[in-house]
């Protein structure tokens, strides 16, 4: 099964390499979320605002980007797919791939909030535990956005439904990455932190869990 | 006749505590104190009771306050009517607690309560009150029939509890047979099963909004606003939201089984993570106003006595067995329209 997987998510890397517009257009459009929200802000020094615009611009193009992970798939290249892989490859694989682009998506996002909207309130925060956060944040939204943009591509619609089926069910993980990412940057100690990354890591886990036991039923068409 | 029993029962149980409900009457308890500020020295303050009997009980009227193990007895009290007491009490510096507790005791309404009743003042008045004895300090239960507790803030409004509180069960039931119906039919591809989910969020959408608007009644007569920015409330907000997005799903596809399908994996999907908003993730935060959330107590843990209690289950029992008629019923009305679609 593993090498289904990774042969299904080197694909699709190397569709993302040859179509570099694609992944250009999730960083251009991170970029311009941040300048308009620089434009309004200028400079943000008050944490709970910097944490909140930020993980909001982070999710909304987290939707972007996985939107495009099954609507790529034309229906021909989905049936071809069918025949060749097990499904539970298919969701994992598209999982990793997700997870991928998020990281690359959330850690420039980062860069280019801090940049352009002031460092001030990343004084108290110790790097690492910034870097864990970020890397759980992408991680576990990939793996819920994934099921949901499966399940939005399966139904033909895109961004408008994808919206209203995702954002009720990622708002519990959010919520908890809000307050985490927020404790981090207040610079809050390691056993305050502990019970919300456990969580998280465990919402991750469940909706890998559910991905991988509820996808085969949506392949099948 | 079979199958029947249980929906008679829910129906009587029901109705049984609606009646009792809302007839039953509030037990006697001190409503408000004014002013609700003591001087060193002496005050004299107006105790207001709600269903009480100060004047019918005149003789045995007993006024005292609490203040860690201090006793402190009314220096004079005069009984105006049934609901008011003019109340002098005299005190001094040295206390252990910044709010006294109040009592009121007599034979006909047995002991009422009032918890952190005043604030001490630290201004000092110059009347220094000679007298100051024993009095009697009994606690005691009246007989007076059956009626709910009278809790301070909570007052007429406890009895929401038997109409908020099993909407929430009867919508976590419903739902909960909505995904149970779900796995049939992703199982065994039955198209019925799906009908019968959809139905049964449906019936279970009609309670979470009956839990909320009751909700938000009660929020308003005891916190003061409509909504207030809390887990519990926000997760039974967003459990709402998820099935209003399950039924734009439903209806987003044309195609009969493929509709069936999504909806089935997003349903299953929805109801684990709804589990976890409204059950798991109010419990883990520290900062919540509702019952039962965040170290605050529930109901059952002390404000629940045996009178509500006698309501409260048969309400929650008779909630769910009705929720599941009112599916049953839209499940087969749905069916029948479907088969008359088809002719």
């Amino acid at each position: 099964m593993w090498p289904e997987v990774w042969a299904i998510f080197r694909k699709d890397m190397k569709l993302e390499m040859r179509q570099s517009h694609a992944l250009g257009s999730v960083l251009l459009y991170i970029l311009s979320s941040v300048f308009v929200a620089y434009l309004a802000f200028k400079r943000i020094g008050d944490v709970p605002t910097w944490n909140a615009l930020f993980w909001i611009i982070v999710l909304f193009a987290a939707f972007n980007a996985a939107a495009r992970s099954f609507a790529l798939e034309s229906s021909g290249r989905r049936l071809y797919l069918y025949t060749l892989a097990s499904p539970q490859s298919v969701i994992l694989a598209k999982i990793i791939y997700n997870a991928c682009i998020l990281l690359v998506m959330v850690s420039f996002g980062l860069l280019i909030f801090s940049g352009l909207l002031g460092t001030d309130v990343l004084r108290e925060a110790n790097g690492f535990a910034l870097m864990g956060v970020v890397m759980l944040g992408a991680l576990g939204l990939s793996v819920q956005l994934s099921l949901v943009s499966a399940l939005a591509a399966t139904a033909d619609q895109n961004l408008g439904l994808m919206a209203v089926l995702g954002l009720p069910i990622i708002l519990p993980f959010l919520l908890i990455l809000m307050r985490l990412s927020k404790n981090v940057l207040d610079g809050l100690a390691w056993s305050v932190n502990a019970s919300y990354v456990w969580q998280l890591i465990a919402i991750t886990v469940l909706s890998v869990a559910l991905s991988y036991i509820l996808f085969p039923y949506l392949w099948r068409e | 006749m079979r199958g029947l029993w249980w929906k008679i029962g829910s129906a009587i149980l029901v109705i049984y505590s609606v009646f009792l409900g809302l007839l039953a009457p509030l037990n006697p308890g001190i409503k408000t104190v004014d002013p609700a500020q003591l001087n060193n020295g002496g005050t004299t303050v107006i105790i207001t009771g709600y269903n009480s009997h100060f004047a019918d009980a005149a003789q045995s009227q007993q006024v005292w306050l609490t203040n860690g193990d201090e006793i402190f007895c009314a220096y004079e009290y005069q009984v105006v009517d049934n609901t008011h007491i003019r109340a002098t009490f005299s005190i001094y510096q040295d206390i252990s607690e910044a709010f006294f507790d109040l009592y009121v005791h007599n034979a006909v309404d047995g002991t009422m309560h009032l918890p952190d009743a005043f604030l001490q003042n630290a201004m000092e008045v110059s009347l220094k009150p000679d007298k100051i004895e024993p009095c009697l300090t009994a606690l005691a239960e009246a007989d007076r029939g059956f009626g709910f507790p009278n809790q301070p803030i909570l007052n007429e409004t406890i009895r929401n509890l038997l109409f908020h509180v099993p909407s929430w069960f009867a919508m976590i039931l419903i739902m909960a047979v909505s995904f149970g119906y779900s796995i049939v039919h992703l199982r065994h591809s039955r198209l019925d099963a799906d009908a019968a989910a959809a139905n049964a969020a449906r019936v279970g959408l009609l309670f979470a909004f009956i839990g909320l608007a009751t909700g938000m009644i009660w929020a308003r007569f005891t916190w003061g606003a409509w909504w207030v920015n809390d887990r519990r409330l926000n997760g039974a907000a967003v459990a709402t939201l998820i099935y209003l997005a399950y039924f734009v799903l439903r209806s987003s596809v044309n195609e009969e089984q493929k509709a069936a399908r999504l909806a089935g994996v997003y349903n299953i999907f929805a109801f684990v993570m709804m589990l976890l908003f409204v059950m798991v993730w109010p419990r883990l935060g520290a900062d919540s106003l509702h019952p039962g959330v965040g170290g605050n107590p529930a109901f059952n843990q002390y404000d629940l006595d045996d009178n509500l209690r006698l309501v409260f289950y048969p309400a929650v029992l008779g909630w769910m067995g009705m929720s599941l008629w009112i599916f049953q019923l839209q499940n087969r009305m749905d069916r029948l329209r479907r088969i008359a679609d088809e002719h």
